[in-house]
């Protein structure tokens, strides 16, 4: 076959433009850590790059949802454990009210703790979190519990507040005052009826009212539980949404990542291809037949 | 009879032959570099012999023609290859473009729905707040934004490719008009029955240059003239006489129309520059935009529709809700369009977060933050994230395969120009044995005329005693 210096400039600048675009792709890799800088490096890698991206985003998100969620249920947890201790002791001065012994004295005493109580009760239904009442439903900026003329009257409402922790999960984040305090028996009504019939020494209604405590506390318990299991199931979904987040991203490290190592060799090795390419042309064009007439 | 003379008459024809081969070669040589050069070379015949009593006696040798070194089938499989290089070469300069309008740092889209989505998520917390409510608002202007920003960048990378259409179209005129005059001169040149080789180099230049830039159909005629057309059959060049591509702006979009006569070629073209560039202008980008724009209404119907079920926050609080995002007019054009409802701008207590009126009722917050992993699109199989992501797959591969079909088809072009060097092209080598071969033949001939005169001057000498 016949070359000509048009073959050999040819052939010559076709392999340095494949040699420099080789580089430039080694020089991207190194300079950025990735293997895929643009869709058409690879348009699967980067389209999977771009939709799990969009996931792990969205996962950070559950995840400081989450925590921020933990932090209310604590809060709501320890209320509600506060309110069990109140009412255990309602239930501690009503037996002392039955006990036989009490002169007018000591059952006004008891009646003044009985109603300190019920005042602990109320100040705790008041409880907010981040500037919203835990206990009012959905009408978190109103204060829930009013108390006028010795009744309690509930301004919220029984609406629950659901929060979703991943895309498949949705908790109830919420305690409705209406269920927990309103719901007869009422806690509320229960104290003040426990107050008179102590005043009263009214033992029929002094154990009516204790039985009332002992369903009001049951109830709270079992409240206390349901929050307690979506507190761990907040910390299992964490955990979740931590371990998925980090497989996604070995996933898009694995097809998007560059090879350092092979990189640093491609462009070695195309540096010194273009070395050499360089110096045979410049030798190549030197000769011709021409260069021995004389 | 056979005289001295008639053998110096001999030696004279051959050393104008071999100066006249020289010549050649000086000429090839000269021209080693010029592009579309094909070698030229001195056909070497012997003249009419002179019949004698002992049979015929050579006259000498001249040089009948100059002809240069063709392959016609070589130069039209070059210009096939070229037709497709180019449009492939076109096509992946400007999806390059289209491909870092979709790239994931560079859009925006993909970051723009994640936070926007998330947006409500984090609004369901403390679906009253006054901050959280303006992130929702932030997030819905940056969204809006990314989708009018790249649906303008395809507008721009298509008015781009229609702007270089109409230069191509008129490159091709002023090309179509050249292979004519050059048919012209050729016709004229070629009368005397010599090649013009020069005019051909110059005239198949011009082809390729047109092959470039559009898709043809060319063959040279008996009388030596190429007649040229589109590949779709329209008739650019017969002979000398030309038809123009006439370019017509046409709606909806003022974008141009090819014709040769009354014929519309625009649909037909699918090689060269001109080829690459309405593909990228009328099929690619277009379907790009509607994939775009289908994602874009999607978007807008499906969060206007969940936000109208909420309630907002004012007071009275209204229900339906008014509208996020402004309504789409039609799927077309819904990108560019995409913006957040002024008055939910200007007021965020008009974002419905909740279903009920109540300060905490985040019930409509999370159904619209739902919207971002429920698949209603390409029939229930895709988010609106898995969408996005499939159209910048889409873009990838479309640039990669361009990228990559330019390569194979550089590739195969260079290797048929090798081809057509190693048979037309000028080797030093290959001349400069031929300097030798013709310097050594006009170096006998002086010698030869030399003999031819000493005998002369010896016979002189002789008879003048």
């Amino acid at each position: 076959m016949k070359i000509t210096p048009s073959t050999q400039t040819r052939t010559f600048l076709e392999n340095i433009y494949r040699l420099r675009t080789r580089e430039n792709q080694a020089h991207a890799e190194l300079a950025t850590g990735k293997s895929v800088n643009r869709l058409s490096d690879n348009p699967f890698a980067a389209a999977q790059a771009s939709r799990l991206t969009a996931v792990m985003a969205e996962n950070d998100q559950f995840l400081a949802i989450s925590q921020q969620l933990r932090g209310k249920l604590e809060t709501t947890d320890s209320v509600l454990q506060a309110l069990i201790l109140r009412v255990d002791e309602a239930k501690t001065l009503a037996a002392q009210a039955l006990s036989g012994t009490t002169t007018p004295e000591s059952r006004a005493a008891l009646a003044t703790a009985i109603e300190g109580v019920r005042q602990e009760v109320l100040s705790a239904s008041n409880t907010q979190f981040d500037g919203n009442f835990l206990f009012a439903g959905t009408e978190t900026s109103t204060t829930p519990f009013v108390e006028s003329g010795g009744a309690v009257t509930y301004q919220g409402n029984d609406d629950p507040i659901y929060q979703r922790l991943d895309r498949s999960v949705v908790i109830q984040s919420n305690v409705t005052g209406q269920s927990l305090f309103i719901d007869s028996p009422s806690v509320f009504e229960v104290l003040e009826d426990l107050k008179t019939a102590v005043v009263n020494n009214d033992a029929a209604a002094i154990r009516s009212g204790f039985a009332d405590l002992e369903t009001v506390s049951s109830r709270m318990n079992s409240t206390a539980a349901v929050v307690g299991n979506n507190i761990r199931l907040t910390e299992q979904l964490e955990n979740a949404l931590r371990t998925h987040t980090q497989t996604l991203q070995e996933h898009v490290s694995n097809m998007t990542d560059a090879n350092l190592a092979k990189s640093i060799s491609d462009l070695n090795i195309t540096t010194q291809a273009i070395s050499a390419a360089l110096g045979a042309q410049a030798q190549v064009q030197q000769f011709s037949l021409l260069d021995f007439l004389r | 009879m056979w005289s001295l003379f008639d053998s110096l008459e001999i030696g004279k024809k051959s050393l104008a032959a071999q100066q006249a081969a020289l010549q050649v070669t000086g000429n090839n040589i000269a021209n080693v570099n010029t592009p579309g050069y094909h070698r030229q070379r001195a056909v070497l015949e012997p003249t009419s012999p002179v019949p004698t009593l002992i049979g015929d006696l050579g006259t000498g040798v001249t040089v009948s023609q100059v002809i240069s070194v063709r392959d016609q089938f070589l130069e039209l499989r070059i210009s096939q290859a070229t037709q497709n290089v180019s449009m492939q070469d076109t096509m992946a300069a400007f999806l390059k473009q289209v491909g870092t309008t979709f790239d994931t740092e560079d859009s925006g889209i993909q970051e723009g729905l994640s936070r926007f989505f998330n947006s409500f998520t984090v609004l369901a917390t403390d679906p009253a707040s006054s901050p959280l409510r303006y992130g929702v608002l932030s997030a819905a202007q940056d969204v809006a934004t990314s989708f009018r920003n790249t649906a303008r960048q395809l507008i721009e990378i298509q008015s781009q490719a229609n702007s270089a259409a109409e230069e191509t179209v008129h490159h091709i005129n002023e090309l179509t008009a050249r292979i004519g005059q050059l048919n012209t001169q050729i016709t004229i040149a070629e009368a005397g029955g010599h090649e013009a080789a020069t005019l051909r180099d110059e005239r198949s230049s011009a082809i390729q240059e047109l092959a470039a830039s559009i898709d043809i159909h060319y063959y040279e005629a008996e009388d030596g003239t190429v007649n040229v057309s589109t590949a779709g059959g329209d008739s650019l060049v017969t002979a000398g006489f030309v038809s123009e591509v006439r370019t017509e702006t046409q709606p909806p979009n003022g974008f141009i129309g090819a014709f040769v006569g009354t014929r519309e070629i625009t649909d037909s073209v699918r090689g060269g520059k001109l080829g690459g560039l309405l593909e990228v202008r009328d099929r690619l980008i277009p379907a790009y935009q509607q994939e775009l724009d289908a994602l874009a209404a999607q978007i807008i119907a499906q969060v206007n529709a969940a936000h109208a079920a909420g309630t907002d926050l004012q007071t009275p609080s209204t229900s339906p809700a008014a509208n996020l995002f402004v309504p789409a007019a039609s799927v077309a054009g819904a990108a560019a369009a995409f913006s957040v409802n002024p008055t939910v701008a200007a007021d965020v207590r008009y974002i419905a977060a909740g279903q009920s009126g109540s300060p905490g009722d985040n019930s409509n917050a999370l159904a619209i933050a739902a919207l971002a992993f429920q698949k209603t699109l390409a029939g229930g199989t895709q988010t609106f994230s898995e969408s996005f992501a499939a159209l910048q797959f889409e873009v990838g591969t479309d640039e990669h395969s361009a990228t990559l079909q330019s390569g194979i088809g550089n590739a195969m072009l260079t290797q048929l120009e090798n081809s057509r060097d190693s048979y037309s092209g000028v080797s030093l080598d290959e001349e400069a044995t031929d300097l030798i071969r013709f310097q050594r033949a006009y170096q006998a001939a002086a010698r030869y005329v030399s003999v031819i005169d000493q005998l002369t001057e010896e016979l002189l000498q002789t008879l003048g005693r």
